[in-house]
């Protein structure tokens, strides 16, 4: 089994945000994956959504499912993380106040996506950040569980 | 419990006549998206004073019951909107989220 798809994000857009993780929910739900599964992609996948809205200047998703695991990748035109170390710390945001008028800004976004997903990684320079998320659809037990702090 | 059981006059309820039937379990409160993302629950209501399309989205990715917007918020016609196309109750009331708390356990809702 393999299904693609191939979603355009625009920068800035805070209505449209979330349309790509809505219908990539919805494909997985399709499937009747664990609800486990469903939650943790579905998580993972707004967050970096949201990310690509706030903080560059635009990109695109694409979703690849197999047999037995599903791959995201989330790549955008920049203009970097200045410091992806520093991006991964819990409660550091560059987030603009309109970011966090709409709820978002807490510094939590790369973290919930790295506790959600089995495997990430991201590279980042001024032209852009390429971020790959692996979710094993077998075996999840191995993930560090989302809820967990 | 019914998000029916909730409606009066201080809870009213702008999502559609079907919204009255869902059943929330649980209640998560922040204002605070990633925050949510990460600890919400499905069937959770969701306590607030975001009101703006991406309270509805992340309510949606994570099947939400229930979104109760307090201290007076309202959300936009779109929003209701979209809420009705995806199950989720909205409710709105001008009490705090403290308050709301209080009450909700008080009639042993949560």
């Amino acid at each position: 089994m393999s299904y693609s798809k191939h979603f355009d994000i625009q920068a800035g857009n805070y209505d449209e945000a979330g349309k790509a993780a809505s219908e990539i929910k919805r494909i997985l739900k399709g499937n009747h994956f664990s609800k486990d599964l469903i939650k943790r992609v579905s998580v993972a996948s707004y967050e970096a959504e949201i990310n690509i809205v706030i903080h560059s200047k635009g990109g695109y998703a694409d979703f690849l499912l197999l047999d037995d695991m599903v791959l995201l990748q989330f790549i955008d035109f920049g203009p970097g993380i200045e410091n992806i170390e520093l991006a991964m710390t819990e409660g550091f945001s560059t987030a603009s106040d309109l970011s966090r008028l709409n709820g978002f800004g807490a510094g939590m976004g790369l973290n919930n996506i790295k506790k959600s997903s089995d495997e990430m990684s991201i590279i980042s320079d001024p032209n852009g950040t390429v971020l790959k998320l692996k979710f094993n659809i077998f075996g999840e037990d191995n993930h560090e569980s989302i809820e967990s702090n | 419990m019914k998000v029916l059981n909730l409606i009066s006059k201080d809870y009213i309820l702008l999502t559609n006549e079907l919204s009255k039937e869902l059943i929330f379990v649980g209640i998560y409160v922040s204002d605070l998206l990633s925050n949510v993302l990460r600890q919400a629950k499905p069937e959770n209501g969701l306590v607030t004073t975001l009101a703006n399309m991406n309270t509805i989205a992340v309510a949606s990715m994570l099947d939400l019951a229930l979104v109760l917007f307090c201290e007076g918020k309202m959300p936009s016609v779109e929003m209701i909107s979209r809420a009705n196309e995806e199950g989720i109750a909205l409710i709105s009331s001008s009490k705090t989220a403290v308050e709301v708390i209080l009450e909700m356990h008080q009639i042993d809702a949560i």
